[in-house]
C-alpha cells in the first residue's frame, strides 16, 4: 500500500463531567489512504464522532482534553499546531460534512455566499465572478438543478436532501486532501440517502480524497466503504476490508451488529441481538470491555481481567478479542441460529 | 407470523438471577431470549438518581443561590417572629433616644427616629407586612396565570383566543395608574387588598408562559400516550402537564415575589401602600426621605433591606431556573 | 355494516377472534388538516395527509405501513387510535364503526387498540414512576385498585417485556432508550389489547437494542395472539416482522401485498424505487444491482400532483398518469393491488448474477 494520507496514533480524547473523566476516545488508532473510503462504524456514544472533532481540534476545552496521541496528516502533527494553522488546516486540507446540514448552514446568507466565501477564505485573489462561477460548477457537480438561480437561494429553500448536497459542494469547493463526513444521510430518507451517497461517492472521485465515512448504518458502510474500522466504548475493536468485516468477522461485537440486523433482501429466521446496553464510558468494564455483553467470553477470567490488545492478525486486519481464533466457529453458531450465510449470499 | 419451521429460542448459557423466578409459568417464562437488563448491569448507565436529587445537587451547587436561600429563611424568620425578635414594638418610643444613629446602645441597630422609634424594629415589621403582601401575591397570581395559561393552552380555539385577548388587555395596562386608581378606589390601607390588587395585575407573564408550554406538551408523546389510553382532560392536565411545567411555574414565582415586594415599596413611596400604624418597607423609606440629608439611616436601613430581599430572591430564582432544567448541562 | 351492536356481539368484540380473522378495517380513511392564514386566519388551503386509505389487519398478524418521512403513516396509526378524528372515511373493528359509538363504548373499545410511539424519550412522562406509567391504563380503566390487583399486574407486565420490576419505583430518565421502549410496550399490553399501533417502535434505537426489541414484539405476538399495524421507514424491519405491506406515498396506499409480493415481486414504480435505494448489507452486492435513481424531492402534501401522486418523479409516467387517479387495484390476479397504470413486476433486489 502506499503512505497513509492521515495517520491516527493512540488518540485519547477526555471529558471531565460531574460525574466523572468520560473517556470517550480511548486510544484509538487508525489510517486513512489517498482515494479511500474508510468507514468507522459503531452504536452511538461509541467515540466516532469525537474522534474526528479531535482530528479537527474542534474537542470544546473544557470540558473536554485531547489527553494523548497523534494526528498525522501528511508526516505533520495536527495536535501540535497552534489555532491560527488549524484553521488553515480545516476547510481546506480537511473539509468536513455533518448530520445536520440546517444547523451547519447559516440561514441568514444564500447558499451561493456561503459556497463563495468558503472559497474566498483560502483563496483571497479570486475576485467575485470567479468564484461565482466555481460555486455554481460545483453545485452542478453535485446535482442541484437550475444552479445560477439555486446559488441566489436562502438555506431554508432548499429541501434536506439539496441542502446536504449544498453541504458536499462546501466541502470539496478547496479540493481537500481528506474528507470527513459524519452521518450524512441519518437525516435523509432512502430515496434521498441513495441520490446523497451518490454525490459523496462523485464528489470523492473529482478529488481523489481520503474520506471517513462515519455512520452507525451498517447498509451505508455495506455499499461505500472500502475498509471498516469498529468501534466501540471509545476503542477500535476490529477493522479489515469491507468483505472481511461483513463475512467473517473477527471479533463478537461485530459479529453481535450483524446477527441484529434485518436484512432488506433476505428473510432471517431470527435475530441475535446484543444483549445488555452498552458501556459506560466514565467506568468501563474491566478487561475486554465488550465482555458483559459477549457470548464468546462468557465466564471466561482472561475476558475481565486484561484488556485485549488490538492484534495485527494480517495486513490491514485487527481485532481486539482474546479469542479471535474462535470466531469462525461463533459464526457457524449465529448463522445457525439466524439463518444468516455469513459467507455466502446475505 | 408463521408459527412453523420458527427455531426454538435459543439457550442462551448466561443464567439469569436466582431472585428472579418466573412469573406465571403458563404464560411467560420458557427460556427468555429477551435477557433482562440486570444481567448486563455492570456497564450500564442506569443510575438510581431521583429527580429531586438532580435538582438538589445542581441547586446545592449554586453557591449564590444557596447563600441567598439561607439569608432568605433567616429573613423571613425574623420577619415571622418579629413581636418575639424586635427589641422594641412598632409604635414603641424611646424618648430619650430619638434621633439616633445605627448604635448597640440600647439595642437600636438602625437607629431610631424623630419620635425616638427603634428603626430595627420597624424594619423588622415592615419586612413582615412585605413579605405577607409578596407571598399573597405570589400565589394568587400564579395561580390565576396557571388556571389562564393551561386552559389557554389546552383547549387551543377560542378559549385560548379569548383568554388570550384578556391577557393581552392586562399587558397593555399602564400598570402603575391603575394600581394608583384602584388603591384610590378600593381604598388604600389593608396589605390584602393591595396584595388582592397587585395579584390581578402579576398573572399576565406566567399566563403566557404557561400557554406556551401547554401547547408544546400538548403534543409530546406521553400526553398522546394518555391519550390513547383514554384518559380523562383533566387526568392529562393535572397528571402529565402541570407536573412537567413547574420548572417555569416557579421560577415566575420568584420573579412576581420580587417585583411584588418592590411594586409594593413604589405603591407606599407615592402613598398608596400599607396604611399606618403597620409599617411597610416602602412606606419607612417614603417617611424616611423628608429627613434624608440629617438622618441617613432612616431611608438606607430600609431600603438596602428591601434591595437585598428582593436580589436574593431572584439569585434563588435563578438557581431554581438552572436546578430544575433538565436539559441544562452541569459543568 | 352494523353501527349498534348488540349485547351479544358486545362480548364477542373484547373476546380474541381467530387468528386471520379480520379485526380492523380502514376505508377511505382521509385526513386533511387545515392551513390557516390571512388576518381572520381563515382556511386557505389543506395538508392532505392521508387520502382515501383502506386497509385491513387480521388477528394475530403484522401489517407493515412504509413510506418515506411525511407520507402519512402516523397520522393514519393516529386516526385509527382516535387520537385525530378523520376528516373522511370508516374505522371498524370488528365490524363496529368506530365513529358511531357513544364516547362511553368508544372508550370501551379503545381497550382493544392501544398505540406505541417511535420517541423513547418523549414518549414516556419524565415526573412519574414507571410503576405508575405502566399502571396509568388500568387505573383510568378502574381495573388497579381491589380485586384487580393493579400492583401485581404492572410487576407481570414488567417481567413480561424484561425489566425488572425491582425497578418500577424508577423514573424514565434512570432507563436507556432500549429500556424505555420496553416500558412503551408493557404500557401498550396493560389493559391487554388485540391491536397495537407501532409507530416506528425501533427507528430511534441502535441495530443491537433495535434488535432486542424486534424479537420482545415477535415473541409477545406469538405468546399473547395480538395483531400489530407496524409503521416504519425501515423496509429492512418490515421485511422481518411483517406478513403483509402497505406502501404509501403522498398520503396514498400505492400498493399492498404479503411481504414476498411486495419485496420479491413489486409492481408499483415507487415501491420499486424505495425497495432499489435500500442499502444492502453485503459488499459483495455492490454495484451488482439494479439502482433506480428517483428525482428531486417528495411533492408538498398541501398541493398534491393531480391524477397519480408520484408521477413528477416517475420515470414511467405519461399523459394518462396526470389526469387519472391511478385505482389501488389487484392487476394481475396476485391478489395484490397497486395503483399504477404502467404497473408490471420487477425484482429489483434480486442480484444479477454477472
Ligand atoms: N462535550 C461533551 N461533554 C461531555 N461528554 C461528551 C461531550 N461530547 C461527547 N461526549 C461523550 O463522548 C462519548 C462519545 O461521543 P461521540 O463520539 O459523539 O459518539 P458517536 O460514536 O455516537 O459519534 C459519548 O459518551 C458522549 O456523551
Ligand atoms: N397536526 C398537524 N397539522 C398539520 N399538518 C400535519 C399535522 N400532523 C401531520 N401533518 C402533516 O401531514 C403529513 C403526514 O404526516 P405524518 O403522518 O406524520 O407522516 P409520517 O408519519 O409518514 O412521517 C406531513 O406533511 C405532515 O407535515
Ligand atoms: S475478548 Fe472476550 S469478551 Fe472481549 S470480545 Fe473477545 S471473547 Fe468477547
Ligand atoms: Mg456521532
Ligand atoms: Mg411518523
Amino acid at each position: 500500500m502506499t503512505e497513509p494520507l492521515l495517520s491516527i496514533r493512540d488518540l485519547v480524547t477526555e471529558f471531565a463531567t460531574p460525574d466523572g473523566v468520560v473517556h470517550a476516545v480511548d486510544g484509538v488508532s487508525y489510517d486513512v489512504y489517498p482515494g479511500e473510503t474508510l468507514g468507522v462504524v459503531g452504536e452511538s456514544g461509541s467515540g466516532k464522532s469525537v474522534t474526528v472533532m479531535s482530528i479537527l481540534g474542534l474537542i470544546p476545552q473544557p470540558p473536554g482534553r485531547v489527553a494523548n496521541g497523534e494526528v498525522l496528516l501528511e508526516g505533520r502533527d495536527l495536535l501540535t499546531l497552534s489555532e491560527r494553522e488549524m484553521r488553515l488546516v480545516r476547510g481546506k486540507e480537511i473539509a468536513m460534512i455533518f448530520q445536520d446540514p440546517m444547523t451547519s448552514l447559516n440561514p441568514v446568507l444564500t447558499v451561493g455566499d456561503q459556497l463563495s466565501e468558503a472559497i474566498v477564505t483560502h483563496d483571497a485573489d479570486i475576485g467575485e465572478d470567479a468564484a461565482r462561477e466555481r460555486v455554481v460548477g460545483l453545485l452542478e457537480l453535485v446535482g442541484v438543478p437550475n444552479a445560477d438561480d439555486r446559488f441566489d437561494q436562502y438555506p431554508h429553500e432548499y429541501s434536506g436532501g439539496m441542502r446536504q448536497r449544498a453541504m458536499i459542494a462546501m466541502a470539496i469547493a478547496n479540493q481537500p486532501k481528506v474528507l470527513i463526513a459524519d452521518e450524512p444521510t441519518t437525516a435523509l430518507d432512502v430515496t434521498i440517502q441513495a441520490q446523497v451517497l451518490e454525490v459523496l461517492q462523485k464528489a470523492q472521485d473529482e478529488t481523489n480524497a481520503g474520506t471517513i465515512l462515519i455512520t452507525h448504518d451498517l447498509g451505508v458502510i455495506a455499499e461505500m466503504a472500502d475498509r471498516v474500522v469498529v468501534m466501540y466504548g471509545g476503542r477500535v475493536v476490529e477493522s479489515g476490508t469491507a468483505e472481511e468485516i461483513f463475512h467473517s468477522p473477527k471479533h463478537p461485537y461485530t459479529l453481535g451488529l450483524l446477527s441484529s440486523l434485518t436484512r432488506p433482501n433476505v428473510d432471517l429466521e431470527r435475530l441475535e441481538p446484543i444483549p445488555g446496553q452498552p458501556p459506560s464510558l466514565i467506568n468501563l468494564p474491566s478487561g475486554c470491555s465488550f465482555h458483559p455483553r459477549c457470548h464468546l467470553g462468557q465466564g471466561r477470567a482472561v475476558c475481565r481481567s486484561e484488556v485485549p490488545p488490538l492484534l495485527e492478525l494480517g495486513v490491514g486486519r485487527r481485532s481486539a478479542c482474546h479469542f479471535h481464533e474462535e470466531m469462525s466457529q461463533e459464526v457457524a453458531r449465529v448463522e445457525q441460529e439466524t439463518g444468516a450465510h455469513f459467507d455466502g449470499e446475505l | 407470523m408463521t408459527d412453523q419451521g420458527r427455531p426454538t429460542r435459543r439457550e442462551h448459557g448466561l443464567q439469569t438471577p436466582a431472585d428472579f423466578p418466573p412469573t406465571h409459568a403458563s404464560d411467560v417464562h420458557d427460556e427468555r431470549e429477551v435477557l433482562l437488563d440486570d444481567d448486563y448491569s455492570d456497564g450500564a448507565q442506569i443510575e438510581a438518581r431521583s429527580q429531586w436529587q438532580l435538582f438538589r445537587r445542581k441547586f446545592l451547587r449554586h453557591k449564590l443561590a444557596m447563600g441567598s436561600l439561607v439569608f432568605l429563611v433567616i429573613i423571613g424568620i425574623g420577619a415571622f417572629f418579629a413581636e418575639q425578635l424586635a427589641p422594641y414594638g412598632y409604635e414603641e418610643i424611646d424618648v430619650l433616644r430619638a434621633n439616633t444613629a445605627p448604635t448597640f446602645e440600647g439595642l437600636h441597630f438602625f437607629g431610631t427616629d424623630q419620635l425616638g422609634r427603634d428603626y430595627f424594629s420597624r424594619v423588622l415589621y415592615g419586612t413582615r407586612t412585605s413579605l405577607q403582601v409578596a407571598v399573597v401575591v405570589a400565589l394568587l397570581s400564579t395561580a390565576i396565570g396557571t388556571a389562564v395559561g393551561a386552559a389557554a393552552g389546552f383547549y387551543r380555539g377560542w378559549v385560548d383566543s379569548v383568554l388570550m385577548r384578556l391577557t393581552d388587555l392586562v399587558l397593555i395596562l399602564p400598570g402603575l395608574a391603575v394600581l394608583l386608581v384602584a388603591a384610590a378606589l378600593f381604598g388604600q390601607g389593608s396589605p390584602l387588598r393591595i396584595a388582592l390588587i397587585l395579584a390581578l395585575l402579576f398573572w399576565v407573564s406566567l399566563a403566557r408562559v404557561v400557554r406556551g408550554v401547554f401547547l408544546s406538551l400538548r403534543e409530546m408523546e406521553y400526553v398522546q400516550a394518555a391519550r390513547a389510553s383514554g384518559a380523562s382532560d383533566l387526568r392529562i392536565m393535572f397528571r402529565h402537564m402541570l407536573p412537567n411545567t413547574i420548572g417555569p411555574i416557579i421560577v415566575n414565582l420568584t420573579l412576581v415575589l420580587a417585583s411584588a415586594i418592590l411594586v409594593e415599596a413604589t405603591l407606599a413611596f407615592l402613598g398608596f401602600g400599607v396604611n399606618p400604624p403597620i409599617p411597610a418597607l416602602g412606606r419607612l423609606i417614603s417617611d424616611g426621605r423628608s429627613s434624608m440629608q440629617s438622618m441617613w439611616w432612616l431611608i438606607i436601613m430600609p431600603g438596602v433591606t428591601l434591595v437585598s430581599i428582593a436580589l436574593a430572591i431572584n439569585f434563588v430564582g435563578d438557581g431554581l431556573r438552572d436546578g430544575l432544567d433538565p436539559t441544562q448541562q452541569e459543568t | 355494516m352494523s353501527t349498534t351492536a348488540t349485547a351479544a356481539s358486545e362480548q364477542d368484540l373484547h373476546a380474541r377472534s381467530p387468528l386471520g380473522t379480520e379485526i380492523l378495517r380502514v376505508e377511505s380513511l382521509t385526513k386533511h388538516f387545515p392551513i390557516r392564514g390571512g388576518l381572520f386566519r381563515r382556511q386557505v388551503g389543506a395538508v392532505q395527509a392521508v387520502d382515501d386509505v383502506s386497509f385491513a389487519v387480521r388477528a394475530g398478524e403484522t401489517v407493515g405501513l412504509v413510506g418515506e418521512s411525511g407520507c402519512g403513516k402516523s397520522t393514519t396509526g393516529r386516526c385509527i387510535v382516535r387520537l385525530l378524528d378523520p376528516t373522511d372515511g370508516q374505522i371498524y373493528f370488528k365490524g363496529v364503526d368506530l365513529a358511531g359509538l357513544t364516547s362511553r363504548r368508544m372508550r370501551e373499545l379503545r381497550r382493544e387498540i392501544q398505540i406505541m410511539f417511535q420517541d423513547p424519550y418523549a414518549s414516556l412522562n419524565p415526573r412519574i414512576s414507571v410503576n405508575e406509567i405502566i399502571g396509568e391504563p388500568l387505573r383510568i380503566f378502574g381495573r388497579y385498585r381491589g380485586e384487580h390487583k393493579g400492583k401485581e399486574r404492572v410487576a407481570e407486565l414488567m417481567r413480561l417485556v424484561g425489566l425488572n420490576p425491582e425497578h418500577g419505583n424508577r423514573f424514565p430518565h434512570e432507563f436507556s432508550g432500549g429500556q424505555r421502549q420496553r416500558i412503551g410496550v408493557a404500557r401498550a399490553l396493560a389493559l391487554d389489547p388485540q391491536l397495537i399501533i407501532l409507530d416506528e417502535p425501533v427507528s430511534a434505537l441502535d441495530v443491537s437494542i433495535q434488535a432486542q426489541v424486534i424479537n420482545l414484539l415477535d415473541e409477545l405476538q406469538e405468546r399473547l395472539g395480538l395483531a400489530y399495524l407496524f409503521i416504519a421507514h425501515d423496509l429492512s424491519v418490515v421485511r422481518h416482522l411483517c406478513d403483509r405491506v402497505a406502501v404509501m406515498y403522498l398520503g396514498k396506499i400505492v400498493e399492498f401485498g404479503t411481504k414476498h409480493e411486495i419485496f420479491d415481486n413489486p409492481t408499483h414504480p415507487y415501491t420499486q424505487a424505495l425497495l432499489s435505494a435500500v442499502p444492502i448489507t453485503d459488499p459483495r452486492m455492490r454495484g451488482k444491482r439494479e439502482r433506480i435513481m428517483l428525482e428531486g424531492d417528495v411533492p408538498s402534501p398541501s398541493n398534491p400532483p393531480s391524477g397519480c401522486r408520484f408521477r413528477t418523479r416517475c420515470w414511467k409516467a405519461e399523459e394518462i398518469c396526470a389526469t387519472e387517479v391511478p385505482e389501488l387495484t389487484d392487476r394481475f390476479g396476485h391478489g395484490h393491488p397497486s395503483a399504477c397504470h404502467f404497473a408490471e413486476p420487477r425484482a429489483v433486489l434480486r442480484v444479477d448474477p454477472s
